[in-house]
């Protein structure tokens, strides 16, 4: 916890480094059951919220990648977390954080540091007994982000 | 008794291989395989394009592996290990010991092997992985091979395969497919020889079907496809059913009911696989 408090502004390496808030719609979720689904098996925005918090605590113990929220404003990195797993599971928020090969320019991300922080984010979702499917189901969509994140060399 | 010490084997290996998060190779858990037969990363029976181990594009690791076969008229034991070189190249080498029961001998092979990716990623991107691969074989007991009318003692099957897990793919699990296609003359995979009269090597073909049901367990199907040489003795494919239990990335276990059809003139050879893998972490 002392670590994660330590850490300061900058970059993240899922969320996005831009200050907007998740802009929520209003009944959209009525309209789109099918899309919205896995929003609500992740326990809806105050699951996704409960996820993102556990992932930051088991983040801190992850020495293979904890340094590149070294200088991170974790408050920002939350907020823009959330939007964005919100987003990418159906559910009613935008994300409007900077691209991910923005947010990891000059990162020099390697497949090992992306499978690693996949496996924390699942490692913090079975703490928090989200069923397997779910988890499935949100890996599959943060994956395809992959390529976008792994070595982004130039500055 | 052989049970016991390979149980007693995963207790302490688990432990002593017992890792920090930091220390572990970063596939993810599962994704980096069993070890086959022969040694190489892969099921049991078929070798995947998954380099085995579990270091990632940056990482070096190692799996040290057992296995045991029991079917109706042969047991098959088989060690190996193998390093994985930044998720690129896979190195292997293995021994199997064949007992025959009906003649109450044992024949011994070793093998080496190498594999490399040649492209694309299992778990990630659209197109599957795409591994080359090789296996060197000498079988050390000669005598029974030539008696059966097998060519040589050693031999080499060239291998190419294509491997992809699709996450979230069936009722929310993921889902592995392997497909390989070997050229080959080995005969039950080189334990009785090489080719025989009149018999050119041949593209055979395998594959395997996995689930994941959660993380940590898997179920799935093989089938290897083989030559026949040998006039006297038919040869069958493979094929077996398994289960693998994934507790952690130090340690898994692969258990299987496999038939291997007929082999050296003796029918319907079907019995319990069972393999242990141990892991290491990062090496470099």
């Amino acid at each position: 916890m002392a670590l994660l408090i330590s850490l300061s502004g900058g970059f993240g390496l899922l969320g996005g480094c831009a200050t907007q808030t998740p802009i929520m719609h209003s009944g959209t979720s009525a309209s789109q059951p099918v899309e919205d689904e896995l929003f609500q098996a992740l326990g809806g925005l105050e699951g996704i919220e409960n996820i993102a918090d556990q992932f930051l605590y088991r983040l801190a113990d992850n020495d293979k990648v904890v340094h590149f929220w070294r200088n991170s404003n974790i408050e920002r990195f939350r907020t823009q977390f959330v939007s964005h797993l919100c987003d990418l599971s159906g559910g009613p928020c935008v994300y409007e954080g900077d691209t991910m090969e923005a947010v990891h320019r000059g990162m020099d991300i390697r497949q090992s540091h992306f499978n690693s922080v996949a496996e924390t984010l699942v490692l913090a979702m079975e703490d928090l007994h989200v069923p397997t499917a779910a988890i499935n189901g949100l890996i599959a969509r943060l994956a395809p982000l992959h390529d976008a994140v792994r070595s982004q060399l130039e500055n | 008794m052989q049970a016991l010490s390979l149980g007693l084997l995963v207790v302490s290996g688990g432990r002593a291989l017992a890792l920090d998060e930091g220390l572990q190779g970063s596939k993810l858990l599962g994704t980096a395989g069993a070890v086959n037969i022969e040694g190489s990363g892969g099921g049991g029976l078929v070798p995947w394009a998954f380099i085995g181990g579990y270091g990632s594009d940056d990482e070096v690791a190692a799996t040290v592996s057992a296995s045991m076969t029991s079917v109706d008229d042969f047991g098959l034991r088989t060690t190996g290990l193998l390093v994985g070189f930044h998720n690129r190249l896979e190195l292997s080498l293995a021994k199997q010991w064949l007992r025959v029961d009906p003649l109450a001998l044992t024949i011994t092979q070793h093998v080496v092997g190498a594999k490399l990716r040649l492209s694309g990623d299992v778990v990630y991107g659209t197109m599957p992985q795409f591994s080359a691969g090789l296996q060197y074989k000498r079988n050390t007991e000669a005598t029974i091979p030539y008696a059966l009318g097998a060519d040589d003692n050693a031999g080499v099957d060239v291998y190419l395969a294509a491997s992809k897990v699709w996450l979230n793919a069936l009722l929310g699990r993921n889902l592995a497919l392997s497909a390989t296609a070997r050229y080959t003359e080995a005969n039950q995979g080189g334990l009785l020889g090489f080719g025989a009269v009149g018999e050119r090597p041949q593209l055979v073909g395998e594959a395997s079907l996995a689930i994941f049901l959660n993380r940590y367990w898997a179920m799935g199907v093989e089938y290897r496809q083989k030559p026949d040489n040998l006039a006297g003795v038919r040869e069958h494919d493979w094929r077996d059913v398994f289960i693998g239990w994934f507790p952690s990335k130090s340690v898994s276990i692969v258990t299987a009911y496999t038939d291997l059809g007929s082999v050296a003139g003796q029918k319907q050879q079907e019995g319990l696989y069972l393999s242990v893998h141990l892991n290491t972490g990062n090496l470099k």
